[in-house]
């Protein structure tokens, strides 16, 4: 089940792009809910129930509440990383504040249906590759955690240092064998002892990289063009 | 055979010459991308080759030709033109030279009076390291001129004349020491006034090669300004029809607010979508980022376009305060547009077409821009330059070329691709490489 939602304050928008969706994937054998709200507090209010969502379509110029706030308030309040948010606009004007967040896409009004599938698309997409389960043993015992949870490891000395969203984990191993494992997933080596999330990428620099938790991965020369240019190719859904 | 103590100092100069020689690539060429291991090797190769010829053999003449060479030969360490290879080995080599005679001079070598064909006789431990030191002086002169790597392409004239005087200089230096009857100061003089004249010479190749990017800046400033001029008239225009639009709905909910009165639903109706068709499409503004530099340049580029019913996509995703530089961007994008419009021109109307997108993401900036293309993408397999059908040849190779220069000046990626009948460009660029260093712009 991919789990949609959509926010704005023009209740025509939010049907529209319930329609299309629902048009549009009725035919497929994709499992997708959606749920709509007209406002900012709406839809808080429903991350305060710890409803969440896959992908969040997210009107900027909503009344009150701006859908930067709001954005804002699911990246650092509700620490909610993987969830793709696409901006609805009415301007193709955006302030940088809005790129913080990490936006998947942008569309603008009046609404063309071909971007809204796109944009779905490209997020499933994504999502297929970023969800998953990573087991390690670590004194006798079994680890299972969410690759989405995995910000980047770190081999220090033989040890294998997992860097989640919850905290660091430790297991035995080699760096060259979790990257295999992990790659499907979307994670880079970005250097001899560091395996990185791409997802929870938040700087690009062109010799590091920024994390969501602040830390700061090198990127060897060697490595360099490699990971700028599969990001290149990944980025966005225009082809 | 023994080695003098003579040899073994010489040894040991050598090898602050070897790094002196180093330093000398370090002015003409790039550094950047080298790769240091093969770049160690072949000075150590030369190195071990230089002196075992200079004390076996000692022949002046041999050792200009393998000086010549060897140093032709390291500079493919580095990337860079025939031409700048060239210009570069014969300078570098008229500076070691000159300085070896200079220091002969300075230790008093009087009667110096060595032929260019036979072994030379005269060996100074003074005077070897002297030369070296004098050498190194003439490295931290040629460094201080700062335009020489910017790899400005020189017209031929210009650069014959660069290259002429410092060659002709050894040629006269050969000669001279090797003619007998020329008294020693004048051959002193002679000396020096030869390393003068390659000294200014350098000087002025520093010089035009200034004037070169002054007038390349020059163009470019030229361009940005219709650019921007065009961009003012289209906000202009957009803000008139602005005004006309608003003056226009007062008139028009009147008749709605008639219309309704009198129960006229269909004309009603009828009536807002004219209001629709007409006074809500969309006007000439193509791209409204609120980006000034980018809107200018693209709305500039697509009005061109149009011009050959090209039809153009563009999807630009950036925030509008995004601090840019101009000079460079203009120059990135007003090529890849160009470079564009003018592959479209080449085929059939329907299928024209140009692709542009560009967003920015994490502290990245992409730009991709692809088209249809219906010729000979000719690349020069030894300068992987892009050669295309256009008459100016030299020129269109320059517009790809000064977008690479750009790019890799600023650690970004460039990736150009041709396969389908689609000519495509991937640009990566960094934001803090490339754009936060000239907030004070």
């Amino acid at each position: 089940m991919y789990k949609i939602a959509i926010c704005d304050d023009e209740p025509a928008i939010c049907n529209m792009i319930q329609n299309v969706i629902i048009d549009h994937y009725e035919k497929t054998d994709k499992k997708i809910e959606t749920s709509v709200f007209y406002s900012g507090e709406k839809l808080i209010e429903s991350l305060n129930k710890r409803h969440t969502c896959d992908l969040l379509f997210l009107d900027i110029e909503l009344y009150k509440i701006s859908g930067l706030v709001v954005g804002e308030k699911i990246r650092k309040e509700y620490n909610l990383e993987s969830m793709h948010i696409v901006f609805i606009s009415g301007k193709t004007k955006y302030h940088h504040e809005v790129f913080k967040i990490r936006p998947l896409d942008f569309i603008d009004k009046p609404i063309d249906k071909k971007e809204v599938i796109e944009c779905i698309n490209y997020a499933m997409k994504l999502d297929g590759k970023t969800t998953g389960t990573f087991t390690f043993k670590y004194n006798r015992e079994i680890y299972k955690i969410p690759v989405e949870n995995i910000i980047y490891i770190e081999s220090i000395n033989k040890t294998l240092h997992i860097y989640c969203i919850d905290g660091v984990r430790k297991m035995y191993g080699t760096l060259k064998e979790v990257a295999k494992k992990l790659s499907k997933y979307n994670f880079v080596k970005t250097h001899r002892s560091y395996i990185v999330n791409i997802k929870m990428v938040e700087v690009f620099k062109s010799d590091k990289l920024v994390m969501s938790d602040g830390s700061s991965i090198p990127i060897s020369r060697t490595q360099k063009y490699k990971i700028h240019e599969t990001q290149n190719q990944l980025q966005g859904r225009i082809q | 055979m023994i080695l003098t103590s003579y040899d073994l100092v010489y040894m040991l100069s050598f090898i602050f010459g070897v790094y002196i020689l180093y330093r000398f690539m370090g002015i003409f060429f790039n550094r950047k991308k080298v790769n240091k291991k093969i770049e160690l090797i072949s000075y150590f190769i030369y190195y071990i080759l230089a002196v075992t010829i200079s004390i076996f053999i000692n022949i002046p003449i041999i050792m200009t030709i393998f000086n010549l060479i060897s140093i032709f030969i390291l500079s493919y360490n580095y990337t860079g033109s025939i031409n700048r290879r060239l210009v570069s080995v014969v300078n570098i080599y008229i500076v070691l030279m000159i300085s070896e005679l200079l220091a002969g001079f300075i230790i008093g070598l009087e009667g110096i009076d060595f032929s260019a064909f036979e072994i030379n006789q005269y060996n100074s431990i003074v005077g070897v390291v002297l030369s070296r030191v004098i050498s190194f002086a003439g490295v931290l002169i040629y460094e201080s001129y700062k335009n020489i790597k910017t790899g400005v392409h020189i017209p031929i004239s210009k650069w014959i004349c660069i290259f002429l005087i410092p060659s002709s200089s050894i040629y006269i230096i050969l000669i001279v020491f090797s003619t007998e009857g020329i008294v020693f100061y004048n051959k002193m003089l002679i000396t020096g006034i030869l390393l003068f004249i390659n000294f200014a010479t350098f000087y002025l190749y520093d010089v035009v090669s200034e004037n070169m990017m002054n007038k390349i800046e020059k163009a470019v400033a030229e361009e940005q300004n219709r650019y921007y001029e065009k961009q003012f008239h289209t906000m202009k225009n957009s803000i008139d029809q602005m005004d006309t639009l608003r003056h226009d709905f007062k008139n028009h909910i009147e008749t709605l607010k008639q219309l309704v009165t009198i129960d006229e639903k269909d004309k009603a109706i009828n009536h807002m979508l004219k209001i629709s068709e007409t006074s809500l499409k969309k006007n000439d503004i193509y791209v409204d980022t609120g980006n000034v530099v980018i809107d200018s340049i693209i709305n500039f580029k697509i009005n061109e376009a149009e011009k050959f019913s090209i039809k153009c996509n563009t999807k630009i995703i950036l925030p509008w305060d995004l601090k840019l530089n101009s000079f460079e961007m203009t120059a990135i994008l007003g090529n890849l547009m160009d470079n564009a419009i003018e592959a479209n021109k080449k085929i059939n109307e329907e299928k024209r077409q140009i692709n542009f997108t560009m967003k920015y993401d994490r502290g990245r900036l992409f730009i991709r821009i692809s088209n249809p293309y219906n010729q000979k993408i000719l690349k020069d397999k030894n300068t992987k330059k892009l050669l295309t059908t256009k008459k100016d040849n030299s020129n269109h190779g320059k517009g790809i070329s000064s977008i690479k220069n750009i790019v890799e000046k600023n650690d970004g990626l460039i990736d150009i691709d041709y396969d389908n009948n689609i000519f495509q460009v991937r640009i990566t660029l960094f934001y803090n490489k490339f754009i936060k260093k000239k907030e004070n712009e």
